[in-house]
């Protein structure tokens, strides 16, 4: 299932603040139509490097790749601009405003001679968008705030992957909802599987990274404990390698 | 996932309030004062007139508030532009002072945007700062003196003017509500004014310059109170320190009760122009009640507390 090229590919990163090492000598290969879960326990370095992934950290060494070629990103939108979409655990959505504004923040579309916002395509693809990926809205032009946790968690997802050519990360993105909401929300990743993106996932539910990851890396203080493959492996493993406990 | 979460599309509380507040005033002015002149053509464009330089700073207000800033100080900035643009056409063209007096309110906005956005003071604080600091400034620059206007160009422009027998002050605010209306609604810096104000988290990390909106929505309001106090020394053929000094209630009044949230994400142009003309009608009604001025401001502020109340509701629901 996995191809050749490696869509990300990150290595010996090192990410100090002050005397502090907050990751040290991190490796690791994301292939298109993976997903790969990223546990450990909390200040373990998982959002540290998620924000190196996404351009907001620069490694302090170490080598990021995209596919195959070296990329330094000096911000979260050089990061974005190559293709890589981060949907954030309080999902950065502006809740007043309808799902397709959502959808395009900051990248809004416009229309000749006058350069106004072209709200009806922004309209029309967002509806696309929901409608194939099936998150079941009112419309796209509900208001956020009207719709349900699940309901927002889906239009996050839904405006990363419209934005996405090569990588999503995904920072605990169940962590606020019910039973059949977090359901819904893992058919939605596992059809971005099928759209051939890599997929970096945080999730503290390890019943979920055993349900969606096709690989499992382990962080511990900082330190890269492993790498497993999520069929040849078991939570009693995982857990050990998280706690370090044998 | 539920489908009925939404409410009837288009229904919205707030922005309902305005036009039905709107039609139930004016309504009760036309019956109660029907012989005092209420509805006569001259009383209603008499109205729309006084109401201009209220409805152009109102413009710029729901730029600020919907960015989620807030600017106390376009009172004091009235007041400087239009004393710069009088002293200025004293012994200068007319086009000096009117960009002199623009300029004054474009620059004292782009200060106040300046400590807001990059000093990351608050704006409350900065333009209540602001606010007494050009207040004295505008009373120190003439020693207190009216300066008069005699520019007769100017005077039309910005006052008495008429263009195909319509007041030039109606043009500008139809002209002001336009182009603000358009940009608030259908720019790309209207959108990130509204996310910017709705959620700075959400704009920043989808790219949007949080720090340059706030300078600009601030900037946007002094440039509004300084062709407001055009306006109003085009009028009244002077400038005065006292110009604008007033305005700070009825301002904030017109914006919030024409739909625009006090804690920004939300907001309405057109709204704020029915608030100012609300607040202008209101003025005018209970002048021609021959209430005491005391009385007058006892009733304004009972209606707009409760047009504030009643259009701030939906908010906390």
């Amino acid at each position: 299932m996995t191809t050749q090229t490696s869509v990300l590919s990150l290595k010996n990163i090192h990410k100090s603040f002050g005397g502090i090492v907050a990751i040290q000598d991190f490796s690791l290969d994301l292939h298109a139509g993976e997903i790969v879960a990223l546990v450990g326990d909390n200040g373990a370095g998982k959002s540290t490097l998620i924000k190196i992934v996404s351009g907001v950290y620069t490694p302090t060494s170490g080598a990021i790749g995209l596919d195959g070629a070296p990329v330094a990103f000096s911000d979260a939108s050089s990061a974005r601009a190559r293709g890589i979409e981060v949907v954030y655990q309080d999902l950065a959505l502006a809740d007043q405003q309808p799902v397709f504004m959502n959808m395009f923040l900051g990248r809004e579309l416009t229309k000749p001679p006058f350069g106004l916002l072209d709200k009806t395509r922004m309209r029309r693809e967002s509806q696309q968008l929901v409608d194939d990926l099936d998150v079941r809205i009112p419309s796209a032009g509900s208001t956020i705030r009207d719709l349900s946790g699940g309901q927002r968690q889906g239009i996050a997802i839904a405006r990363a992957t419209h934005w996405a050519s090569k990588l999503i990360l995904l920072d605990e993105p169940t962590a606020a909802l019910g039973v059949a909401e977090t359901a819904r929300v893992e058919e939605l990743i596992e059809t971005l599987k099928a759209r051939d993106l890599a997929i970096l996932i945080i999730s503290h539910s390890l019943d979920q990274v055993f349900r969606l990851s096709d690989r499992i890396c382990v962080l511990r203080r900082g330190q890269q404990i492993g790498v497993r493959e999520t069929a040849n492996t078991d939570k009693n493993e995982i857990v050990s390698m998280i706690t370090g406990v044998a | 996932m539920d489908r009925m979460k939404t409410a009837i599309p288009g229904l919205d509380l707030q922005q309902m309030v305005i036009y039905v507040g709107f039609l139930a005033i004016f309504v009760f002015f036309a019956l109660t004062l029907h012989d005092d002149g209420f509805l006569t053509q001259r009383n209603l464009t008499n109205i729309v007139l006084q109401t201009a330089p209220v409805t152009i700073m109102a413009i710029g207000l729901v730029f600020a508030l919907s960015a989620g800033e807030i600017d106390l100080s376009f009172g004091s900035i009235v007041a400087v532009s239009a004393l710069s643009a009088a002293v200025v056409m004293q012994s200068m063209p007319m086009f000096v002072g009117i960009a002199a007096g623009l300029g004054v309110g474009i620059a004292i906005g782009a200060f106040n945007g300046l400590l807001v956005a990059y000093l990351k003071l608050p704006s409350f604080l900065v333009t209540l700062a602001t606010m007494g600091l050009f207040a004295g400034i505008a009373r120190s620059m003439t020693d207190l003196r009216s300066i008069p206007v005699i520019n007769d160009s100017f005077t039309a422009i910005f006052g008495s003017g008429k263009l195909f027998s319509i007041p030039s002050l109606v043009i500008w605010t139809v002209l002001g509500v336009a182009l603000g209306h358009i940009i608030y609604r259908h720019t790309r810096f209207g959108a990130h004014v509204l996310a910017t104000g709705d959620s700075p988290r959400a704009a920043q990390v989808s790219g949007i310059k949080v720090p340059r909106i706030r300078l600009y929505v601030l900037t946007i309001c002094g440039g509004c109170a300084g062709l407001a106090g055009l306006l109003y020394a085009g009028r009244l053929q002077a400038a005065k320190y006292t110009l604008g000094e007033s305005d700070l209630m009825t301002v904030i009044a017109a914006v919030i009760v024409g739909g625009t949230a006090l804690n920004g994400g939300k907001g309405s142009v057109i709204g704020a122009l029915l608030g100012s003309l609300l607040m202008g009608m209101l003025n005018n009604g209970l002048i021609l009640m021959n209430l005491k001025v005391s009385d007058q401001m006892i009733v304004r502020g009972l209606i707009i507390l409760i047009a504030v109340a009643i259009s701030l509701r939906d908010v906390n629901r």
